[in-house]
């Protein structure tokens, strides 16, 4: 009776198929029918709130049988968790798809922008609600690959256009290209340990049916504790958390509208999904009490990436640079949030999908507002868009009321979801929340810098206009910023119809706030009192500011190991050429020797009768001897 | 019927040898490969069914010549080898046409396609034997009239390390026979049942010599490279093929005739080992590679070591992995030699550097390359996944009863996997992305061999998303 939710991967998958059909029938059609259907998605999605709420609901159909591994079933699992993030991902894909209608209007490829935008929601659509861990790889791998062709996007990698195009400064400046190749290798390096995790939980728990995990007792078995590790692990890479951090700031080349929906919104939580799945099945298990260590890896994971990518937003030139590591930052918070759930259980479950749920919001919109301002502008750097807010006084408002929402100020929607994600880890870790609480002023300061540069405080010409700003480019910023005011302004009323479809869960108090708050406000005292030029930071922080910059040398780690890999390459080819001019060179020996022998064979009777002589005498030699 | 869908490619050869247009030479050298596919379809269906069926003709009944079975693992073989084939064909009537002599290098062609049916298709070890050598002379002379570069020396060579590996094989079988006076599979696998490991690991040794050179293992890879990339095209995608028929032979050796001789230690170390550093080994030195067709060879060195490591791991999965990476490698490997020979039709080079920003000119070929590749890492909705996925499976199984050792494989198995992609990507980058450029030839023919690989491409899509057409056929086979 649930098979009509299959309509929320089906539909996108079926219209990204026939976008070279509709193509040649009309470009209007074309680019109207995915805006279209994503309604048809979202409405999907909203029909699914409507089911009873707490049982999980699983449908499955058989898909493959493979000897030894047993049925691997197609199927969805309907449950809290699945109906939100579908929700979000339609709704999120709906304004983003409208607003690429103005903002990519005129790109000579967009056969190849809709196929890839629609498979990407039909392959996360499939990836969050299925049943089992190896469906959920498929969608995992389709938004993977979707990625990395919408991050190279623009593959011509033209120079005239590194201004707005390209990523990073010299000599970490990269092309839309190299970022794309960086951003899929780097997550599916992190894939490999998913793939590890499933095929050890197949053998061991003989399933990876998620709704059969959860049922399942372990026991005493670490090793497949250990598989939910490594589960996080391979989650990590696409949530761009530490180690796998440096792929997302670089896939910042692909078109505005792509970043926000891709990697701000939807596909890097993705990781956030996964981990979530892999806490309800710790939690299921007992871990909880029993062996906290899992939990405390993701919190700590979680909270120093938080606090690293904070810091680098700090010091970056480009505007969508900070978005990205604010991204990471806050997809910090959420694992953070789920680490302690060793302590709080359910609540932290809510409280990151809550924040999930505003981070999307508000995180869009800004990568929105971002777009149209470089769009305009013509240039992804804060030099370039200095007074661009000034100029755009509606849009500057949206984007505004947005970043407000990322520093936490209420009563936007922002605000609760940071006290609920705080309130979990306070339990779990006072140092880590600690850390948390500094991030959160760390954020305010970039959030200030970022509204202070885009403003042009100080500047008093106002950037050049390039480009004409269209309706269809507005409204989703409108839109977006209005959900975080409105939701915001709901604020208890929405957290707690929402905290309660989460079984036992009660929305965490606000006995922490007055702390946030001072932290917030400090941070963003101090960068608007630096940014009104009433003080300038001291000299000794300079270094710091250097490796910021030179993002912590991670970067540079990375493309290491790559010429290392490189060079290992390099010498299997060399002892590979070498390898086989041995062989041929002793295939040349042999001819050699051959030639040699020849002298024996003189073809004269007398010499040939002296040989037999000898070699005669040399067999019965040999004969007496071994007889 | 076996025999009919073997024959029938051999059957149109002396026709071909008569035309002189390579058009219609192509089309009908493809019309008898189809022929082949369609006299294939009874045993389809059996398989699916969960049935073979065996022929025997007596032509020297002792030696057990000639003996066919069908078949699940067969049968999928064989489609695979007869549709890469009639495609290939249809590609190779266009991209051959400035070449001389077209009657001659398609009748070749389908000589070398039987032989290659003959070898899945076969029941004994001597059937085998004797397709598996008769594909060595018509591919050997395709590689040395059309062949590029040192055609001459690179064709001997080739001839040469299979020649020597196949006459190792031929002393195993002349093991086996004496000891156990039989040399059909089904045969073997009766008797070989109840045997004491240690006294069949000679035979067998001798006997996966010919299909390890075959395969291209490290260390016996050294004509690959260069037979590969040399050949012309359609070749290259036949060679491709003949390298899946290395293991398609330790299959049904190791796997179906002789799974006992995979319980003796030292043997299946060394296998596993050899799989491994030929894993690493091939796709490092994919990375270092300038021309596009030796990137893809030693890919499909690289490839060869996952087949046979997951022969080697011997778990139950062994038979469907090894049936199922052939027939994704086969497709990916042969549509990326189809569109590299597209891409030196176009720009007439294949060194990746001097390539670039292809994508905006031959997108079909673009899209058709990053299929090809996203299959060969593995990647869904691509058939490689699954391949990849069994392989995972059945090394991580032995990793649970045999500690460090297949520890090490399944790390070196991660390894090579994200070592496929970045190889694989960055090819794909360096020749399809950057910054546009103006190709050298325009003809008509481009959209022909650009089209053909598209075919493959979304066959191994169509595949990848419902594996089940493949696996219901293998799974009745155990």
């Amino acid at each position: 009776m649930y098979e009509w939710v299959n309509l929320l991967w089906v539909m996108p998958t079926l219209c990204a198929l026939s976008i070279p059909l509709l193509s040649r029938v009309s470009k209007l059609l074309r680019d109207i029918a995915p805006a279209l259907v994503c309604c048809a998605t979202v409405a999907t999605a909203v029909l699914l709130l409507r089911l009873p709420g707490r049982a999980p609901v699983s449908l499955k159909f058989d898909w493959v049988f493979l000897p030894g591994f047993g049925r691997v079933q197609f199927g969805l699992y309907i449950d809290t968790l699945s109906v939100v993030m579908s929700n979000v991902v339609a709704w999120i894909s709906l304004v983003v798809f409208i607003y690429s209608l103005g903002y990519m209007e005129g790109d000579s490829s967009l056969d190849r922008y809709w196929f890839f935008m629609l498979l990407f929601l039909g392959g996360m659509e499939l990836l969050v609600m299925s049943e089992n861990l190896i469906q959920m790889l498929l969608g995992w791998e389709v938004v993977g690959v979707c990625s990395f062709a919408l991050i190279s996007y623009w593959y011509k990698d033209s120079k005239e256009e590194r201004r707005v195009r390209w990523v990073g400064e010299p000599p970490e400046e990269y092309p839309p290209s190299h970022c794309g190749l960086k951003a899929f290798l780097v997550t599916r390096l992190a894939d490999t340990f998913i793939v590890a995790g499933i095929i050890t939980l197949s053998i061991m728990a003989r399933t990876v049916s998620f709704a059969e995990l959860l049922a399942l007792d372990p026991g005493e078995n670490r090793l497949l504790q250990a598989t939910l590790a490594l589960l996080f692990v391979g989650a990590t890479g696409k949530s761009a958390q530490l180690p796998f951090t440096e792929w997302l700031p670089d896939a910042m080349a692909g078109p505005t509208s792509a970043s926000a929906l891709i990697h701000a919104a939807t596909m890097v939580k993705a990781g956030v999904f996964l981990t979530a799945r892999v806490v309800q099945i710790a939690l299921a298990w007992g871990l909880g009490a029993r062996s906290p260590s899992l939990f405390k890896f993701i919190l700590w994971t979680g909270v120093l990436t938080a606090f690293a990518a904070a810091l680098q937003a700090v010091v970056t030139s480009e505007l969508k640079k900070t978005l990205a590591y604010s991204t990471m930052s806050q997809i910090g918070y959420m694992l953070a949030c789920l680490g302690a759930a060793s302590v709080t259980r359910e609540l932290s479950l809510a409280s990151s999908l809550f924040h999930l749920i505003s981070h999307a919001i508000f995180k869009s919109a800004l990568f929105l507002c971002a777009g149209v301002m470089i769009h305009t502008v013509g240039s992804r750097f804060y030099e370039d868009l200095k007074g661009i807010g000034r100029s755009m006084k509606a849009l500057y408002v949206f984007f505004a009321v947005a970043a407000l929402s990322l520093t936490g100020v209420p009563p936007l929607m922002g605000f609760w979801s940071k006290e609920a994600v705080l309130a979990s880890i306070v339990k779990a870790d006072t140092l880590a929340a600690l850390l948390a609480i500094a991030t959160a002023a760390i954020t305010a300061f970039y959030t200030v810098r970022m509204l202070a540069l885009t403003y042009g405080v100080g500047v008093k010409q106002t950037s050049r206009v390039h480009n004409s700003l269209k309706l269809t480019m507005l409204a989703p910023c409108a839109f977006l910023a209005a959900a975080c005011l409105a939701l915001g302004l709901l604020g208890s009323t929405f957290e707690e119809l929402f905290y309660s479809a989460f079984s036992s869960a009660e929305p965490g108090n606000l006995a922490y706030t007055p702390f946030t708050l001072g932290a917030v406000a400090a941070g963003a005292a101090l960068a608007a009192l630096h940014y009104l030029r009433a003080f300038s930071f001291p000299g000794f922080l300079e270094p710091f500011r250097y490796v910021l910059k030179h993002r912590l040398y991670l970067n540079t780690a990375y493309y290491l190991v790559a010429r290392g890999i490189a060079s290992m390459g390099t010498c299997a080819g060399i002892f590979d050429s070498l390898y086989t001019k041995a062989l041929l060179s002793s295939a040349a020996a042999a001819n050699k020797f051959g030639e040699k022998l020849k002298v024996l064979q003189t073809g004269v009777l007398t010499h040939e009768e002296l040989l037999w002589v000898v070699g005669g005498a040399l067999i019965l030699a040999l004969l007496t001897i071994f007889r | 019927m076996l025999l009919a869908s073997v024959v029938a490619p051999l059957v149109a050869a002396p026709l071909l040898l008569a035309v002189k247009d390579w058009r219609k030479g192509g089309f009908t050298a493809a019309a008898s490969l189809v022929l082949a596919v369609c006299l294939l379809m009874p045993e389809v269906i059996k398989a699916c069914k969960g049935f073979s069926s065996r022929e025997v003709y007596n032509v020297e009944p002792s030696l057990y010549l000639i003996t066919l079975e069908g078949g699940g693992f067969n049968t999928v073989y064989a489609l695979t080898v007869l549709v890469v084939c009639s495609l290939s064909v249809i590609y190779a009537s266009s991209y051959m046409r400035h070449f001389g002599n077209p009657g001659v290098f398609l009748a070749l062609y389908l000589v070398a396609s039987s032989s290659l049916v003959g070898v899945t298709l076969s029941g004994s070890l001597t059937t085998f034997f004797l397709f598996y050598e008769f594909f060595l002379i018509p591919s050997w002379l395709l590689i040395l009239y059309w062949g590029g570069g040192e055609a001459k020396s690179i064709s001997f060579k080739y001839l040469l390390f299979t020649e020597a590996g196949a006459l190792v094989t031929m002393a195993g079988i002349a093991l086996i026979y004496d000891q156990y006076r039989s040399l059909a599979f089904a045969e073997l696998r009766e008797i070989l049942k109840d045997v004491n490991p240690s006294e069949v690991i000679a035979p067998i040794s001798l006997l996966i010599v010919g299909p390890l050179v075959k395969s291209a293992l490290f260390p016996l890879h050294a004509w690959l490279p260069d037979a590969h990339s040399e050949a012309p095209t359609p070749v290259s995608v036949q060679l491709t093929l003949a390298v899946g028929i290395g293991n398609w032979a330790l299959a049904r050796i190791l796997l179906f005739s002789a799974p006992i001789a995979l319980e003796v230690p030292p043997l299946r170390a060394t296998l596993m080992a050899m799989a491994a550093v030929t894993m690493i080994y091939g796709s490092l030195a994919a990375l270092s590679q300038r021309d596009l067709k030796r990137v893809l060879a030693f890919s499909s060195i690289s490839q060869s070591g996952y087949a046979l490591l997951g022969i080697a791991s011997g778990a139950e999965v062994g038979v469907t992995s090894s049936a199922l990476i052939f027939v994704a490698h086969s497709m990916a490997k042969s549509l990326l030699f189809m569109v590299s020979g597209c891409v030196e039709r176009a720009t007439n080079t294949r060194l990746v550097d001097r390539l670039g920003g292809l994508a905006a000119c031959m997108p079909l070929a673009a899209i058709s390359a990053f299929i090809g590749f996203l299959c060969l890492s593995g990647i869904p909705p691509t058939l490689g996944f699954w391949a990849e996925l069994m392989i995972f499976f059945g090394v991580f199984a032995t990793i649970l009863d045999r500690g460090y050792f297949g520890f090490i494989a399944g790390i070196v198995l991660l390894v090579s996997s994200t070592l496929t992609a970045a190889y694989g990507l960055s090819t794909f980058r360096k020749v399809f992305y950057g910054a546009a450029r103006e190709l050298e030839v325009h003809e008509s023919g481009l959209s022909i061999i650009q089209f053909i690989p598209l075919i493959l491409a979304l066959l191994l899509i169509v595949l990848g998303a419902y594996p089940s057409l493949i696996v219901n056929m293998l799974i009745r086979t155990e």
